[in-house]
């Protein structure tokens, strides 16, 4: 909203943050704020909570950008006080352009009127001038495809018409910058992907996107950046693979860190109900067994595999890897159609990959599994030992096993990586070792095939002649 | 001030469009529909007008507004009541109902309180319609000094506009007002002369009528309605002010209260 500065040194920055804070006084009981206001020299009655500690970024025109954390993370803070509804404690806040903000779809519709009155008010609120309403209108009808329901009250619409009705008027205004927190979760199939395309169309257009999700992969194949929000800061930004590898690895240590809370709750619990009844205490159960492991040994491993153990560390970045090492992946290759390690391989030949694994600990029925990527981070294929039918035998302590899964890769040509992980169980998140990127390899084109889509499958094509 | 005046006119389709889906809202899907917005204050005048007229006999001083009907004399004080009635009644409200415009859709708030403000004076502009054809068929007949109910209604259009905005404002960070509010309307209909006249009170008390400040809407529709002439001037000076101070301090309110709305909504 700066009105000199508009035009020639940066014209090409859109949105502008500049350490940004917000802090929210919040009162227990109503009677504090009034107390707090009302008495002169009374003593503070609210708790402060930092929902942003210094936020700092810079989008250009054009750029999409992913905003993505966990929840009390500062994004919808964030957005608020981007669209302008919020105002920051501190910093500063730049936006270049005019800006349509999709914070919760279907905002402002009156249930007992019509798609159509919904839309032209919709299209007044976000100030579409009256001349223009009803080509407003008509392209909203246009997009979102609900036929005869468009002028039934939007009372009677199933959830999905609704956010049909929603998406179709917001995208409809063509704005320079479009902020969407999680709109894209909702709708049938077919209309999700419409909003993904009409949504590349405003990037093709050099329109700018700030995109809040959950959903790892729309941000990977969306925005060509990526930030994350924890606890009010901003801790990674950049590439949104790599942002989003970061984002796994702090919920699962949130996952752990709320696992041994429940554990201590249970504990004291449990020993309150032994002192009581003389019982023993309970078995272990789940959430009993997440403390870290101890670090493995040279002396357990051997010289051999300590070496091929510490050289694959190495080769591994520390930041992209979380669990609770209980077990442990020791190394990962990948072996060609000839069985040769290979970092290469021709499409549609067997390779064969192979995770050596160590146990400090027995383990009943672990899985080992992985997760193959393409250069994007988007999750191509993702398999694991009880997917393909194969229980792992329970190894002992100080065990090392390799598992090799043999697969035929018919991938488009280009760069891949894989992310393995070793798993307690088929939850989510109850990694002993997870990996992200051990591995990057090539999918190199076999001679004259040419892969058109991101994968093929073996087609049969038969012809019958009707006349 | 002038910034306000800038947003109201920018946003003015919009602002009408909310005030027709309130009217709409309020009544589409009853059967009844815009019916219901006159029944029930008609059936609060046949109330009134059965308990306070026919069996406790109040009575007119047809001295002074030259019609000894008491059916008249309340309805004429009851219209410029039940807009106010409706200002209050609903002030409190205003935020919380357009939650999703201020906090969604970044639509600025002081602005809100326009489409109620401006429902209200579509039943308000009925009811002096009405107004008008009661005194037409009751032999009353119409005269020059009609030509001052414009002033009046914008003079209460200001009165609520003020009204508006300080129990929407205030209501966020003290939920406890619209119960105050509604406690507060059963005490101002009996503390303002609707049902009796300034007259029936002992002159020793008056003084303490004349420190309300509905008594100056209430006597001035007397005066322009019921005895058809330019209303005292100590009325419409009176009137004047309290709208206007009214008005400001609602204004004052909201601005002062305005940047921390939203964190507190």
């Amino acid at each position: 909203m700066s009105q000199a500065t508009d035009s020639a040194c940066e014209p090409e920055v859109a949105i502008r943050v500049e350490d940004l804070r917000k802090t929210y006084n919040l009162y227990r009981r109503p009677v504090d704020l009034l107390l707090e206001k009302l008495l002169p020299g009374g003593r503070q009655r609210h708790d402060c909570v930092e929902a942003l500690r210094g936020v700092s970024f810079e989008v250009a025109r054009g750029e999409c950008l992913g905003i993505i954390g966990p929840n009390g993370g500062g994004k919808s803070t964030l957005l608020r006080i981007l669209s302008g509804i919020q105002q920051p404690t501190s910093g500063r806040v730049e936006v270049r352009g005019a800006m349509s903000a999709l914070l919760a779809l279907g905002s402002g519709f009156v249930p007992d009127m019509s798609g159509r009155e919904n839309a032209a008010l919709y299209g007044s609120l976000r100030g579409i001038a009256s001349a223009d309403s009803d080509r407003y209108v008509a392209l909203v009808e246009d997009f979102a495809e609900l036929e005869e329901f468009f002028d039934r009250p939007v009372r009677i619409y199933s959830s999905g018409m609704f956010m049909r009705l929603a998406f179709a008027c917001a995208v409809e205004l063509i704005p320079d910058i479009v902020i969407i927190d999680e709109a894209l979760s909702v709708g049938d199939a077919y209309f999700q992907h419409k909003c993904v395309s009409r949504l590349q169309d405003l990037r093709r257009n050099r329109r700018t996107i700030l995109l809040v999700s959950h959903d790892p992969n729309l941000i990977k194949s969306m925005c060509n950046r990526a930030m994350l929000l924890y606890a009010g800061q901003r801790l990674e930004y950049g590439d949104p693979g790599a942002v989003i590898d970061d984002y796994h690895r702090i919920r699962f240590e949130q996952d752990r860190r709320a696992v041994a809370g429940r554990r201590e709750l249970r504990r004291a619990v449990t020993t309150n109900a032994t002192e009581a009844t003389g019982d023993s205490p309970a078995a272990p159960g789940l959430a009993e067994r997440r403390p870290l492991a101890a670090p493995c040994t040279a002396e357990a491993l051997g010289p051999e595999l300590w070496a091929r153990r510490h050289a694959f560390n190495a080769a591994v970045a520390n930041n992209k890897r979380y669990g609770t090492r209980e077990g442990e992946i020791i190394d990962i290759r990948l072996r060609d159609h000839d069985n040769v390690p290979s970092n290469s391989v021709v499409y549609g030949r067997e390779v064969t990959v192979v995770v050596t694994t160590y146990y400090a600990n027995p383990i009943t029925a672990p899985i080992l599994g992985f997760m193959l990527r393409d250069h994007r981070g988007y999750d191509v294929i993702g398999v694991n030992t009880h997917t393909c039918g194969a229980e792992l035998p329970c190894p002992g302590a100080g065990a090392v096993v390799d598992v090799a899964f043999r697969l035929t890769l018919r991938l488009r040509p280009g760069s891949y990586s894989l992310a393995p992980g070793l798993s307690y169980s088929l939850n989510d998140l109850d990694y002993m070792d997870w990996i992200n990127q051990a591995l990057t390899f090539e999918v190199v084109a076999a001679d004259a095939f040419p892969v058109y889509g991101v994968t093929y499958f073996d087609t049969e094509v038969t012809f019958a002649r009707l006349r | 001030m002038k910034q306000l005046a800038q947003t109201i006119f920018h946003h003015r389709r919009v602002l009408l469009d909310l005030a027709i889906v309130d009217i709409r809202r309020r009544y589409l899907s009853s059967v009844l529909g815009l019916g219901w917005a006159f029944l029930r204050p008609l059936a609060t005048f046949a109330l009134y007008a059965v308990v306070f007229g026919a069996i406790l006999r109040m009575k007119v001083p047809s001295d002074v507004y030259g019609s000894d009907s008491y059916g008249l004399f309340l309805i004429v004080a009851l219209v410029p009541w039940f807009a106010i009635f409706e200002f209050i009644a609903r002030g409190s409200a205003v935020l919380f109902e357009q939650r999703d415009l201020v906090m969604r859709m970044a639509f600025p708030a002081e602005a809100l309180p326009i489409p109620y403000l401006l429902a209200a004076l579509f039943n308000h502009a009925i009811w002096i319609g009405l107004l008008l054809l009661f005194l037409r068929f009751s032999g009353m007949g119409w005269s020059a000094a009609l030509i001052w109910a414009p002033v009046l209604v914008l003079l209460l259009a200001a009165m609520g506009l003020g009204i508006l905005w300080f129990l929407a404002g205030v209501n966020v960070f003290l939920r406890d007002l619209g119960h105050f509010a509604e406690i507060g309307l059963n005490f101002a209909f009996f503390a303002t002369p609707i049902v009796y006249s300034l007259t029936s009170v002992p002159p020793a008390w008056r003084f303490l009528l004349m420190l309300n400040p509905f008594y100056y809407p209430i006597e001035a529709y007397r005066s322009v309605f019921l005895a058809q002439c330019s209303p005292p001037i100590h009325v419409l000076v009176g009137f004047s002010v309290v709208s206007l101070l009214f008005l400001f301090a609602g204004f004052r309110a909201f601005t002062a209260l305005k940047p921390q709305i939203p964190d507190y909504l």
